[in-house]
């Protein structure tokens, strides 16, 4: 079995010492690197399972960011898990777009490394870490709202284009958004289809509850001139994106080129290993133009048999004639035309190349901008406006300071991020069960790990819990208010009685037990649907 | 200015002589051949900067002739007449660098294939930027027959 790769982008000596102890200690396989190099060469060159994004170590969160997004949403990287560090809470809830962007876990240093560690071994490559016995509420069933972490993707004047985690055929989600503060709820008008912008599942397209004329804008409608203007004054950090390219290339072998344009151009670049993998896309996103790097075998990917099978999808389209590229080809694109019978083909002769992509791109460009204007526009991947939630209710079944149980009947991905209010601020991952159990088999049973807390947070969690443990019946919305945060308030205050009237504060040393469990059984595939990793 | 050497191979005599006498201004030295063993030979003997083939011929077939001469290292533009029903031999063809394909027995376009592959062969291995100039001139046509 070769070793599984680890790799942390950054520079603080300390967590690169604590992950090698770790490794050591537990005597892991794992082949553990760290660089500065950026998260695409780090994906080409080594090809790591986790990779650690130290954003204490780095400034350019822009550009990482819209690699991750580049990277996460390739099949070949898609198991990458990146989980990006912060100096604290507000610098990660300032960057909460990191959890639309294919970061799915997160991490506040100055924490405990080790559970970090646990975590993202466990998500990543379903390795048999031990957990601590944490302090477990029992018997809840609390309603609350998670929301999914997701993104607008487009704004028109009449509508944004959402992608987010949530699976076909769901209802009872309710879409609160920063554009507009505002408006509160924007609804989806159809189902959600497949997302193309963003390392998401899918995306809903949705419009603006427009007020009647003699309306002013309330929590529940928006004037048309609100969105033109706002439109008007944010038009800096719009992105007047165009089209997209597809590029079919299962040697990887022009990716960073890709993303040059992708980052640079007008020009939205999807990169596919695989023909077979473009399917549903060449439909929806109607590319003008697709790049195909041809393999020689016919029972390759990417051979000139899929090639037709893709021209017979395309034809199958109303009104849709796109260019198709095919490099290494030895032929000329007369032949290829007239075998294929589909005219608006071209053949290169060398293997796909940067440059050739540029050429045909900026082309293609120069011919398109001067005809037509645009009214769509995108907001930078590093923008914490396109950050929402889409929420939906769920039943708090079992509460740690790590992990949260619930059952849901919203279906999603594993490994998707939620985003919770209560009883703290905090996301979870969701991850298959640790235990192959009645609980386990019962699809709308979910389990999230807790991450993007602080210490002082998580403190006051594992007071909540115990608290649970005595009282399951509190409410997670308001008594962590009325009776935690106020004692803890009060305790600070010195000169105030100490006799405390709440059981809770008995409660208050963690009862996190440091006892190791035996090794966790390894997770079987039984979870249903789809999975973002 | 020399045009090149152009190598027409069918088992019709009849079709040979009436291709001979319609393309004799494409090239300075029309050779024929009645089968594929008689292309090999004339291959071996004679600089030929492009050759007309029909695809489906008895014995040796056009794929075969064009996998021959590609595995002695030459690579030669070949231009095949298909009919109907050649669909597989097309797609084999293709995978062995068929310069284009006509159709049989119409023929469109032929003095038009003919002088391009004349050319292509002509020029081959001496100046590759020419190469993507027509590239990207064929790619400009495409994207004006978009519009």
């Amino acid at each position: 079995m070769s070793p599984l790769k680890v790799h942390y982008l950054g520079d603080d000596p300390d967590f690169i010492k604590s992950i090698q102890e770790f490794i050591q200690l537990k005597k892991l396989l794992v082949t553990f690197s760290h660089s500065m190099e950026d998260p695409l060469s780090i994906c080409l060159d080594i090809s790591p399972l986790i990779i650690f994004l130290d954003f204490t170590s780095f400034t350019c969160w822009d550009l990482y960011i819209r690699q991750t997004c580049f990277i996460k949403r390739t099949t070949r990287f898609k198991p990458v898990l990146f989980v990006g560090l912060f100096k604290d809470e507000e610098e990660l809830k300032k960057n909460d777009f990191i959890f639309a962007s294919g970061i799915q876990f997160s991490f506040i240093k100055g924490g405990e490394n080790q559970s970090l560690f646990r975590d993202s071994l466990y998500i990543a490559f379903d390795e048999k870490i031990s957990y601590p016995n944490y302090a477990v509420a029992k018997g809840l069933l609390q309603t609350i709202t998670a929301g999914i972490c997701s993104t607008v993707t487009e704004i028109h004047p009449g509508g944004v284009t959402i992608e987010t985690d949530l699976e076909t055929g769901q209802s009872q989600i309710s879409i609160v958004q920063k554009l507009f503060p505002g408006l509160v709820k924007i609804e989806a008008i159809n189902d959600p289809e497949l997302a193309v912008r963003y390392p998401m599942l899918s995306s809903i397209e949705s419009l603006f509850p427009v007020a009647d004329p003699w309306e002013d804008d309330t929590e529940s409608s928006i004037l048309p001139e609100t969105v033109e203007t706002w439109i008007d004054l944010h038009k800096e950090h719009l992105i007047d994106k165009r089209d997209s390219v597809f590029i079919v290339d299962s040697n990887f072998s022009v990716f960073k080129d890709a993303f040059k344009i992708d980052n640079e151009s007008q020009l939205h670049t999807l990169y596919f290993e695989a023909l077979a993998d473009t399917r549903g896309f060449i439909e929806k996103v109607r590319p003008p133009l697709i790049f195909i790097d041809v393999n020689e075998q016919d029972e390759e990917p990417n051979s000139l048999h899929q090639a037709e099978k893709l021209i017979e999808l395309i034809r199958n389209q109303e009104s849709y004639v796109p260019i198709l590229i095919l490099s290494n080809m030895a032929t000329s694109s007369s032949a290829l035309q007239k075998f294929f019978n589909y005219n608006f083909v071209i053949c290169l002769p060398e293997r796909l190349a940067g440059g050739m992509i540029e050429k045909f791109s900026d082309l293609y460009l120069k011919k398109k901008l001067n005809k037509s204007k645009s009214f769509t526009y995108t907001l930078s991947p590093s923008s914490n406006l396109r950050t929402l939630d889409v929420n939906f209710e769920i039943t708090v079944i079992r509460l740690t300071e790590h992990e949260i149980i619930f059952k849901s009947d919203v279906s999603l991905p594993m490994f998707t991020v939620l985003h919770f209010i209560h009883p703290v601020e905090f996301y979870a991952t969701l991850v298959p069960h640790f235990l192959d159990n009645a609980e386990s088999r019962d699809e709308r049973i979910r389990i999230g790990l807790i991450h993007g807390v602080s210490e002082k947070k998580l403190e006051l969690l594992r007071q909540f819990v115990n608290l649970l443990i005595v009282k399951p019946t509190l409410d997670f919305k308001t008594d962590i208010k009325t009776h935690l945060i106020p004692a803890k308030e009060e305790k600070k205050d010195e000169t105030k009685s100490e006799k405390k009237e709440d059981v809770f504060l008995e409660l208050e040393t963690p009862k996190k037990v440091d006892k190791v469990m035996n090794e966790i059984p390894k997770r079987k595939v039984r979870f249903q649907g789809k999975s973002k990793l | 200015m020399p045009k090149g050497n152009l190598l027409i191979v069918d088992d019709e005599p009849l079709l040979l002589k009436s291709l001979k006498a319609n393309l004799e201004e494409y090239a300075d030295n029309i050779f024929i051949a009645e089968n594929g063993i008689e292309a090999m030979d004339i291959v071996g003997k004679e600089e030929i900067h492009c050759i007309i083939c029909d695809i489906n011929m008895p014995q040796m077939n056009g794929v075969e002739v064009i996998k021959r001469i590609r595995e002695s290292g030459n690579d030669v533009p070949f231009i095949f007449y298909t009919g109907h029903g050649n669909r597989d031999l097309m797609f084999e063809a293709i995978k062995y660098g068929a310069f284009d394909f006509l159709d049989k027995p119409l023929f469109n376009g032929l003095e038009e294939v003919i002088a391009q592959g004349m050319k292509n062969g002509f020029n081959k291995g001496r100046d590759t930027t020419e190469d993507e100039k027509e590239i990207m001139s064929e790619y400009k046509r495409l994207l004006k027959e978009l519009e």
